[in-house]
């Protein structure tokens, strides 16, 4: 099992012991969060990007062209 | 006259693979705090973050906004009222052996019972010649805890840090 070092700043004590069960279940629960909020992070990425794309072919589809929308969105950017 | 000192409050260099490094009583004498790290994470990845925690809180207090830039790309993330703050960044087992990340902290007013936005900026550099496994980010933290910060924890999320891993703790203070 792994070590946690804790240190005290006041005493200067150095405690060094394996992880916890506790500790490490908490570890591993950070773990499967962070992947999650990274997963979800993804997922509205390519959600948004999807979007994009889809209202793109919908503004061509009308006849503008992609310097058109480009034009487009960068005065709506400025 | 404002004489503006900078103290080594603890060091921990590691000897061996470690999961968590805690500095805890930290004095509260001090005007802000700057946490100095050279690190590398024994996960499979190029880069992996480190959780930042504070006083023990594992409540939704934290939130970052990382830019991040390794010379190909640019990119933004923000993640906001969490637990786990892993905005900053350390090498890890894919990177080039022996490389470690650099990573300075900046926690300024850290005795606040308010809102404690801090910094930290870090750097990978990893010595080969893919040019994008090189990276520096710039870090915006927000810590909501109510009370002043004692204690500091450093977490990997998976593996460990591996041994030679430098964690130096300072205080500053204006006058």
């Amino acid at each position: 099992m792994a070590d946690v070092i804790e240190v005290n700043c006041a005493t200067g004590e150095v405690v060094t012991r394996p992880m916890t069960a506790d500790e490490l279940a908490a570890q591993e629960a950070s773990a499967a969060q962070a992947q999650a909020e990274a997963d979800a992070k993804a997922q509205a990425t390519a959600q948004a990007q999807a979007a994009l794309a889809s209202t793109n072919a919908k503004l061509m589809s009308l006849g503008l062209t992609q310097d058109d929308i480009n034009n487009l969105l960068n005065a709506a950017k400025a | 006259m404002a004489n503006p000192t900078m103290t080594l409050i603890s060091s921990q260099t590691l000897g061996g693979t470690t999961a968590s490094v805690t500095f805890s009583s930290i004095p509260s004498t001090y005007n802000d705090l700057k946490l100095v790290v050279s690190a590398r994470g024994s996960a499979a990845n190029q880069v992996l973050g480190f959780q930042i925690a504070f006083n023990g809180d594992a409540t939704t207090n934290y939130s970052y906004t990382r830019l991040l830039g390794n010379s190909s790309t640019a990119a933004s993330t923000r993640v906001s009222t969490t637990a786990l703050d892993f905005g900053a960044q350390m090498d890890a087992a894919n990177a080039t052996a022996s490389t470690f990340g650099s990573c300075e902290i900046y926690i300024p007013n850290y005795t606040s019972t308010g809102s404690k936005p801090f910094i930290d900026i870090d750097v990978s550099e990893q010595n080969d010649v893919t040019a994008s496994n090189s990276a520096i980010a710039s870090v915006a933290h927000l810590y909501r805890g109510s009370s002043g910060i004692s204690s500091i924890t450093l977490t990997t999320p998976s593996g460990n840090f591996v041994q030679y891993s430098d964690f130096y703790l300072y205080g500053i203070k204006n006058s």
